[in-house]
């Protein structure tokens, strides 16, 4: 995966984050690919770059899995666009990976705190 | 092809999707102040590579197994392109067999295994009067009367019913116009009997035959749609038959040809007319479900012996009453043998065929094991090679079976329009039949798909590597299932053979009858016998006043070279036998003969030649002498040949025997058709031994074709009130009946032809690929200095002693095979060496051609290039 600039202050996805991200980002209601990108963006506070090379992909990975489902509709700017909306399944799976998620969170935020701490011993 | 519109979509969607992102992306790099060549410029380098973008989500969703089914279809289709020649003889090959076969079991289904519409038409038997000391159908009576007819009705126990038909010739008169049609009086249960339909109204019923009942009529829909314009208004109309009005009750389904009837009518006297006074008629039983029909032949017997007790007169000495299928009857034994021998021909024309697709699919296979290394060694599973060459397997299956039906289905086209008249059922229908083709194209299929998989099976057993270093670089390494390929040619030459040397006999054989002495001059001659009106037989005198007066009016006609009065139809006189026993010169023992009524001119008329004496002078005829004319085989079988002249001899018609001197002994010719022995014939002035109503002989100057209208037209004014006038050339009479064998001698000649044609294919598929097998073998043999000879030798060794092998084990094949023939050729010795000499000849020639191209092709490998080639 590749990081190109223009934000320095950019970092990678974490392997494995971005189908999460995708399935929160879907929670609030169906989307098309562009508006999960900038969701993700913005959301994220400009920190985290979703390329479309991985994005979309990832998408049709869900599909395929069944966790999303896409219908074609227009945007509010008449332009037509794939939109995608989280399956039963999806939101299972979405639960599940959140569950997850903070599982790891504590346990990395853990394991760098002590290894920090040992560091200044 | 939706599955292939369903890819195409998806595809497209995904093209639209990532459009619509970069719209979106440039739409909001706009929205923010940025010019549009900007916007676009920065969104398409923020998206990256489109293509890779789509190969991405295309992998994601993978290959489906349409996809890679589409994709083994295109591989194949270009493997096969890429050998454009062993595609196309493949699939001919397969062609011809799938198209060959099914034609020729088409025709066996319609004509012998389902030709009847009737309920149950495997079971009826037509009961039948034999005399055990004649020889087949001539001892043998169709016809029972109406007091016979009524003992064999109570045999109920084997008989689940009976059926009574009379058939006859009539005049429909319609429209002011006569035509003349086949009218046949039913008894009143036949319709339910046979089960017949109706396609319009109601069937003749049991009410309609009670003596007093309505006169009725059922038309067939053949006369519906000829006479009455397919008018669905006739129910219950009035139609003219034989001068009597009658109420059309119904009309038959299509293919309902009983007795060949145009209209049936109820009968309600018993088949009494005075021109039949003992109510003869075909009676038809249908065997009881589980009733063998020994059974039912012992109880008919017991019937007739019982009958032959109370009146002797009318059987024969030794008589048996037997019920002869119908189907049997119908198909004569000839033409069914025939069939047989065709289906037989074809059936082998068809493994044939398949075992030469085998072939060229085992052939082709050695040398892609090459190829299928390489596959295997980027990656390839086996499954995955097994599914290509399946793939390719059906194509090569597809494309023949597609040809193969076109073929069957203008064969069967073609066959239609050949079929002879008069040699089956009526009723039967030749049609293309589902089954039947889907049976020839399985056998293809399968045989496709064992040999297609060859390598497949071979390249299980092989090491990668092995197959990697090039086993297509000489025969001898591959040479391990060469055995197989070698048997596959040798089995198709020496079927080939088989089928050609039946073949030719039989063209032989059938090639004599066409060109057979027919003893008289065809062409020329016609024959008219008129049909009086059933009241007009009572009074004989004016009768043959009649036909007299008729005879002296046609003598005028011109372009008439003869005319005569006959009993009966040169050439094929069908006959009334009758007992000549001699009385001079010791002679005791009485020969059965044909006997003919005829008058002076029949000598001239019929073109008779005459060896020993004269014909039957005016005198004769006009003062009733008790004279006779004998062909040489009645000289012969009275044991008079050497001096036949002025011997008597007894001929015992009726009650009294007619003692007759002979006078003239006729040179043989045919006088049971064209394909039966010549009979022993008796002919005696028509004065003494008329035959009603008896016929004109009349030979023309020219041709007798255009004799037939003024002929016709001429005896209508003399013979007024006759019922119709038949009229016919001797020629078309004589084509009727051997349009049969022309028929079998068509086809035996396209399948001969078929079955050396894929003869060729085969030999010839096999042995080009024997050739680019060894061409490396080959170059360094040429780099070494081999002459073009010794190439040639090298190359062609094995073909020929696999042909060799082929011919010879083909010949006792032959032989063997050719015994069942036998009683069919005539003629012709079934180890006739001229048929066996010319089909190994051509065999040998075509399995030379088949073998030398492909060698002297080897002579063309360019040394240099075909070891580089490694």
């Amino acid at each position: 995966m590749k990081c190109e600039e223009p934000y320095k202050n950019r970092i990678e996805l974490l392997q494995g984050t971005l189908d999460m991200l995708i399935l929160q980002t879907l929670r609030w209601g169906p989307r098309h690919g562009y508006a999960i990108a900038q969701g993700i963006r913005s959301g994220s506070e400009e920190v985290l770059q979703v390329e479309t090379g991985s994005l979309y992909p990832a998408l049709h990975r869900l599909e395929k899995r069944g966790w999303l489902r896409a219908t074609w509709g227009t945007t509010e700017n008449r332009q037509r666009a794939r939109f995608y909306e989280l399956t039963a399944k999806g939101k299972k799976q979405l639960a599940a990976e959140q569950a997850k998620w903070s599982q790891m969170v504590e346990a990395v935020a853990a394991l760098m705190s002590r290894e920090a701490g040992g560091e200044q011993v | 092809m939706r599955w292939l519109d369903l890819l195409r979509r998806r595809d497209r969607e995904l093209r639209d999707e990532l459009e619509a992102h970069l719209q979106m992306a440039v739409a909001d790099r706009m929205a923010s102040g940025a010019s549009r060549a900007d916007a676009e410029a920065a969104a398409k380098r923020e998206f990256g590579n489109t293509l890779l973008v789509t190969e991405t989500v295309r992998a994601v969703w993978g290959r489906t197994w349409l996809e890679s089914l589409w994709g083994d279809m295109r591989y194949g289709w270009r493997s096969l392109w890429s050998r454009p020649g062993f595609a196309a003889m493949a699939t001919l090959a397969l062609a011809l067999g799938i198209g060959a076969a099914t034609t020729m079991f088409n025709v066996l289904y319609g004509v012998l295994i389902d030709p009847f519409p009737y309920k149950d038409a495997d079971r009826l038997v037509l009961i039948s009067v034999f005399d055990v000391d004649k020889p087949g159908e001539e001892g043998r009576r169709r016809i029972v009367a109406r007091d016979e007819a009524r003992e064999f009705a109570r045999l109920t126990d084997v008989f689940e019913g009976f059926a009574n038909s009379n058939g006859g010739r009539g005049v429909l008169d319609h429209g002011g116009l006569d035509y003349q049609v086949s009218v046949v009086a039913v008894s009143g249960d036949v319709f339910p009997f046979i089960g017949i339909r109706t396609m319009l109204g109601r069937g003749i019923l049991p009410r309609d035959a009670e003596p007093g009942a309505p006169p009725v009529a059922v038309l067939s829909e053949g006369a519906w749609r000829r006479y009455f314009a397919a008018n669905p208004g006739i129910v219950n109309r009035t139609i003219q038959v034989d001068r009597q009005v009658r109420t059309v009750i119904g009309v038959a389904a299509k293919r309902f040809a009983w007795f060949t009837g145009d209209i049936w009518i109820p009968d309600q006297n018993g088949f009494v007319t005075p021109a039949n006074p003992a109510g003869l008629r075909y009676m038809q039983g249908r065997l009881r479900r589980g009733v063998s029909i020994a059974r039912a032949n012992a109880e008919l017997n017991a019937v007739g012996k019982r009958l032959q007790a109370d009146n002797p007169t009318p059987y024969p000495k030794n008589m048996q009453i037997r019920g002869v299928y119908c189907i049997d009857d119908l198909v004569g034994p000839p033409f069914r043998l025939t069939l047989y021998i065709l289906s037989g021909a074809v059936f082998m024309l068809l493994l044939i065929s398949c075992s030469n697709v085998a072939n060229m699919l085992l052939s082709r296979a050695s040398v892609r094991y090459r190829e299928i290394g390489v596959r295997m060694a980027l990656g390839a599973g086996r499954m995955r090679i097994v599914r290509q060459l399946l793939v390719e397997a059906l194509l090569l299956a597809a494309g023949g079976a597609a040809m193969g039906s076109v073929l069957a289905y203008g064969g069967v086209r073609a066959l239609q329009m050949v079929l002879p008249p008069n040699t089956f059922a009526d009723e039967s229908v030749v049609e293309l039949n589902l089954p039947v083709l889907l049976f020839a194209v399985g056998l293809a299929m399968i045989t496709v798909l064992l040999f297609g998989l060859a390598p497949a099976w071979q390249v299980a057993r092989r090491d990668r590597i092995e197959l990697l270093r090039g086993v297509s670089r000489s025969a001898g390494e591959v040479g391990r299932n060469n055995w197989l390929r070698d048997i596959f040619v040798g089995a198709q030459v020496a079927m080939s053979l088989v089928l050609l040397v039946g073949a030719t006999l039989l063209m032989r054989s059938f090639a004599g009858v066409f060109m057979a002495d027919t003893g008289v001059d065809a062409k020329s001659v016609a024959i008219a016998i008129p049909f009086f009106q059933q009241e007009d037989y009572r009074d004989r005198g004016r009768l043959r006043q009649l036909m007299q007066e008729a005879e002296i009016r046609v003598r005028s006609l011109p372009g008439v070279r003869a005319v005569a009065r006959a009993g009966l139809t040169p050439i094929q006189w069908g006959g009334i036998p009758v007992e000549v026993g001699g009385v001079s010169r010791g002679l005791q023992e009485s020969v059965h003969a044909l006997a003919s009524g005829d008058s002076t001119g029949l000598l001239d008329a019929a073109g008779y030649r005459i060896s020993q004496g004269r014909w039957l002078t005016e005198a004769d005829v006009a003062g009733k002498q008790n004279v006779a004319v004998i062909n040489e085989t009645l000289a012969r079988s009275l044991n008079i040949a050497s001096a036949p002249l002025g011997a008597k001899v007894a001929l015992h018609i009726g009650k009294e025997p007619i003692l007759c001197e002979i006078v003239g002994v006729l040179k043989d010719a045919p006088n049971q058709g064209m394909r039966l022995p010549v009979q022993p014939a008796i002919h005696v002035p028509v004065t003494i031994f008329p035959i009603w109503p008896g016929q004109l002989v009349v030979r023309a100057h020219g041709r007798a074709a255009g004799l037939i209208d003024p002929l016709w037209r001429e005896l209508e004014r003399a013979l007024p009130n006759t019922r119709f006038i038949y009229v016919k050339t001797l020629d078309s009479l004589l084509e009727s009946e051997l349009g049969a064998h022309r028929f079998a001698l068509a086809l035996l000649g396209t399948f001969a032809m078929a079955g050396l044609a894929l003869a060729l294919i085969g030999l010839y598929a096999v042995m080009s690929y024997a050739v680019a097998r060894r061409s490396y073998e080959v170059g360094i043999r040429m780099a070494l200095g081999a002459r073009a000879l010794q190439v040639v030798r090298l190359v062609a060794t094995r073909g020929a002693v696999i042909v060799m092998i082929g011919i010879a084990a083909g010949t006792a094949g032959s032989a063997a095979a050719t015994r069942a023939l036998a009683s069919y050729l005539g003629p012709i010795s079934a180890h006739d060496p001229l048929s066996y000499g010319a089909v190994i000849a051509a065999l040998a020639l075509t399995a030379l051609t088949a073998i030398l191209v492909p060698a002297v092709r080897a002579l063309r490998i360019d040394p240099a290039r075909a070891l580089r080639h490694e």
